[in-house]
């Protein structure tokens, strides 16, 4: 009970850092397009274990660290991964600011969603319509986001190694679907038609009396 | 719900699939320790957030004009695998019983909460003792994460240390696992309140 009755500030101060976050940033974009972004995009790069990079690496590792770690046990070094810089193009610039905006919108939907059934429980209308909209969105919404995320990271992995071809690196743009976030929101959509059922009930009870 | 029914299997497999794996890779991992060196660094794998980068002039250098990549790309930092002392492996094995046994429970819970719905049986008391499980679940993985993460790497830095390399924690932010678990533990104290509806129903009935 003190837990959720403790979330209701928290989120809607994340809330109001999200949009006040976003005004700002807009702001600075309209006014200085140029210092909105930064200079150089960080990518990750994964080298192929039986390249002659990798060999080199881990040799001039080696030499570099040699008489030079305390540490209890002997080490051994290996590079496997390394990340590179490049300047920000246009079209990077603008995948920035889709995410972002993506991001933004979700969030505050979502945060939405949660103090809506938040206060309904903590008024005392659990079983209410708006509580079940607001479930029913709030699954949705993490049903779809892993979703959208791994289509997303598809055409941007295929769009890095089209752009950054490198012998012997893969850059590690790969993602994983979230199965987390999936399982929750199937788990929220159970609970929801728990909702509609608590309804029934609720509205059988008042008709009785 | 035909679905849901499905999804409610696929997570009682996932338990069974969770716990095979688990025993897998602990077999594997205690039988390569007697043999040949284990790189476990960097631990994302197992979501701690600790890693090592190397921050070296002389090699960026080395690496932009071996790779000769034209001024393309322009490599920054490098990251390299440790291998792991007996030590960390028992706090990374410690951590990963603790996660295998939790993420169980939470697919174990969910399972039966969702079973439990799609068969009607909705205002339990039991369902109410697995969502009350599942949101204790989320609120300390949520909260313990970092305190185990940071232990690590306080316990990483005392007995490891090298020039040119820089150990980094950053395990990341749980607020969203935070705000799922109350909610999860407002859906719970309703389903309280579902309880008590059901029972007065069924009395004037």
């Amino acid at each position: 009970m003190l837990l959720f009755r403790l979330a209701g500030p928290v989120l809607r101060i994340t809330r109001l850092l999200i949009i006040l976050g976003v005004l700002i940033a807009s702001v600075i974009l309209i006014a200085i397009p140029e210092a909105y972004f930064a200079k150089n995009q960080t990518f990750s790069f994964s080298i192929s274990d039986q390249s002659e990079i990798a060999a080199h690496l881990d040799k001039s590792l080696s030499d570099l660290l040699e008489n030079k770690a305390h540490t209890d046990e002997p080490i051994t070094l290996h590079v496997r991964s390394i990340e590179a810089s490049t300047k920000m193009s246009p079209v990077l610039k603008i995948l920035a600011a889709l995410v972002l905006s993506y991001f933004c919108i979700i969030s505050i939907l979502l945060i939405n969603q949660i103090l809506v059934v938040l206060e309904n429980i903590k008024n005392g209308m659990s079983f209410n319509a708006q509580n079940l909209k607001a479930l029913k969105f709030i699954s949705l919404i993490f049903l779809l986001n892993p979703l959208i995320q791994y289509v997303f990271h598809f055409i941007l992995s295929i769009w890095v190694s089209f752009q950054y071809h490198i012998e012997d690196l893969s850059a590690n743009v790969n993602y994983d679907m979230n199965w987390g976030e999936l399982m929750v929101g199937v788990l929220i959509y159970a609970l929801a038609i728990a909702f509609e059922q608590g309804l029934k009930i609720q509205q059988e009870n008042e008709l009785t009396i | 719900m035909k679905i849901l029914r499905l999804f409610a299997k696929l997570l009682s497999i996932a338990k069974f699939i969770l716990l095979l794996g688990a025993i897998f890779a602990f077999t594997s991992l205690f039988s390569k320790y007697s043999e040949d060196p284990v790189y476990l660094l960097p631990y994302r794998n197992i979501d701690l957030g600790i890693y090592w980068t190397l921050q070296s002039p002389e090699m960026e250098e080395e690496m932009n004009a071996m790779l000769n990549t034209d001024g393309m790309v322009e490599f920054r930092k490098i990251e390299p695998m440790v291998k792991d002392t007996f030590g960390h492996r028992i706090g990374v094995y410690i951590f990963s019983v603790i996660l295998i046994v939790g993420f169980y429970l939470l697919l174990h819970f969910s399972s039966k909460l969702i079973l439990q719905i799609v068969e009607g049986n909705i205002f339990d008391s039991k369902n109410q003792f697995y969502l009350k499980g599942i949101s204790i679940l989320v609120i300390l993985y949520a909260v313990l994460t970092p305190v185990i993460s940071q232990l690590l790497t306080e316990y990483l830095r005392s007995t490891q240390s090298y020039e040119h390399l820089i150990l980094r924690s950053n395990p990341g932010s749980n607020v969203y696992a935070l705000t799922l678990g109350a909610l999860i533990s407002a859906l719970s104290y309703a389903f309280s309140i579902g309880i008590k509806m059901r029972e007065e129903n069924e009395m004037t009935i």
